[in-house]
């Protein structure tokens, strides 16, 4: 069956498909497999991945299957749990059934995170520029997420907000635009900056408090197939009340800090120092602190045009 | 028990080894690749697949061993009389830890004639 975008079927097909785990989903770089149960899924997917192409029954071979699944029998009723399985063993903390948005967000990172042979991986927001993309490796709550929708609002094209994603014969960037994951205080940012119809639901009490998803545009998703020239690295970290700072890193701190960030970086080896070594010598690399989403984005207007970008 | 026991056994040969000064010292440049930033060097070490960071003292070393094994009292000579160091500028104990550093990371080891 032809990939259409997810928007062009209707409810009960897709729940039929994601329940026989035959609805595939192409999302740039990956195509995933996905089975699941339950509207509270089918809604999120009729959401946040309207426009995405699927094929409720494809003839393709795909990159991974994964499944948003009760831990046993018992729980699939009585007090409903769910847990990702992207494949393989892996710990998982059962969530409520309710949970199911960031389950099924969980399993398809957990897939590409540790099955990924293609391109060196790492954690990492991703925009693309008029001249060149901008990486954004941050931990979590560095404030990475919030800088990426950002970016997209004044018009960069979303790559990905998860995985920068590194070509292993060339240092080019590949897209996987999914759903940008935001947390408590920056969904009401982003909310601001985009407008109500780009935000999820929120998925209230998850460990990592209330999350959110801003929507990919149609234009991130067409534009999907599209590789991105590395023109800035920034290692971004957010604190309240922090003055703007940008310090100039030398490349071996750079990839020193990128490694570590990697999901793959030591099962592909030589390939991916030689990668990872290119992508610091041919862009420059910065730490950035700062304490508010304004300063943010004017320290990455400077330093993009100081590399050579114009925002 | 067998296993700890062994373990400590083989450290305490490894800081011996190290601590001989008649042992020579070798490396292999295929094993490795290099990219010198300024003031440090970074290697990837393709047995292990790890990355390092090293400074010019251990990065000067594995140029040395490389072409020829050479003991730790040797190449403290050498870096004494091409850097022009004084013994309290670069004691031989530092020699020592560097050698240590590459053996632990897999990037110098005792030559086979010292192995017999």
């Amino acid at each position: 069956m032809p990939y259409k975008p997810l928007n062009q079927f209707n409810s009960r097909d897709l729940a039929a498909a994601l329940k026989a785990g035959s609805l595939a989903l192409e999302a740039g770089a990956f195509s995933h497999v996905i089975e699941g149960r339950g509207s509270k899924l089918v809604e999120f997917m009729q959401d946040v991945y309207r426009d995405y192409p699927v094929s409720l029954y494809p003839e393709d071979v795909t990159d991974n299957i994964v499944r948003v699944r009760a831990p046993n029998f018992i729980r699939r009723f009585i007090r409903p749990q769910i847990l990702p399985d992207p494949g393989f063993e892996f710990p998982s903390v059962p969530m409520p059934a309710s949970m199911s948005p960031l389950v099924l967000e969980m399993g398809l990172n957990l897939s590409v995170a540790l099955k990924t042979m293609r391109f060196v991986s790492f954690h990492a927001g991703v925009v693309d520029g008029p001249d060149g993309a901008i990486i954004m490796s941050a931990e979590s709550g560095g404030g990475k997420s919030t800088l990426t929708a950002a970016l997209v609002e004044q018009g960069f094209r979303l790559l990905s907000d998860e995985f920068a994603l590194l070509g292993l014969d060339e240092p080019t960037l590949n897209a996987y635009p999914r759903p940008i994951s935001l947390k408590n205080e920056s969904i009401d940012v982003v909310r601001g900056l985009a407008g109500e119809d780009w935000i999820s639901q929120t998925v209230e009490g998850s460990p990592k408090g209330d999350i959110a998803y801003r929507r990919p545009r149609a234009s991130d998703i067409a534009d999907a197939h599209k590789t991105a020239k590395p023109k800035l690295i920034l290692f971004p970290f957010f604190e309240e009340g922090l003055s703007p700072l940008a310090e100039r890193l030398n490349p071996a701190e750079a990839i020193m800090r990128l490694i570590p960030a990697s999901t793959n970086y030591s099962m592909l080896g030589e390939p991916a120092y030689r990668s990872l070594l290119q992508l610091v010598l041919d862009a420059p690399a910065y730490e950035v602190s700062y304490g508010t989403l304004e300063d943010s984005l004017k320290l990455v207007e400077d330093l993009y045009a100081e590399a050579g970008g114009n925002q | 028990m067998h296993h700890l026991l062994e373990g400590a056994f083989a450290l305490n040969t490894m800081n011996n080894i190290a601590d001989s000064n008649d042992v020579l010292w070798m490396s292999e440049g295929d094993l490795y690749l290099e990219h010198v930033f300024e003031d440090t060097t970074l290697v990837y070490c393709k047995p292990s697949g790890d990355t390092h960071f090293l400074s010019f003292l251990p990065a000067d070393i594995l140029k040395l061993i490389e072409k020829k094994p050479m003991s730790i009292s040797a190449l403290h000579t050498h870096f004494l009389t091409e850097y022009e160091f004084s013994e309290n500028d670069l004691p031989l104990s530092i020699m020592k830890d560097a050698i240590t550093q590459l053996d632990e990371i897999g990037l110098a080891w005792p030559s086979a004639a010292d192995a017999k």
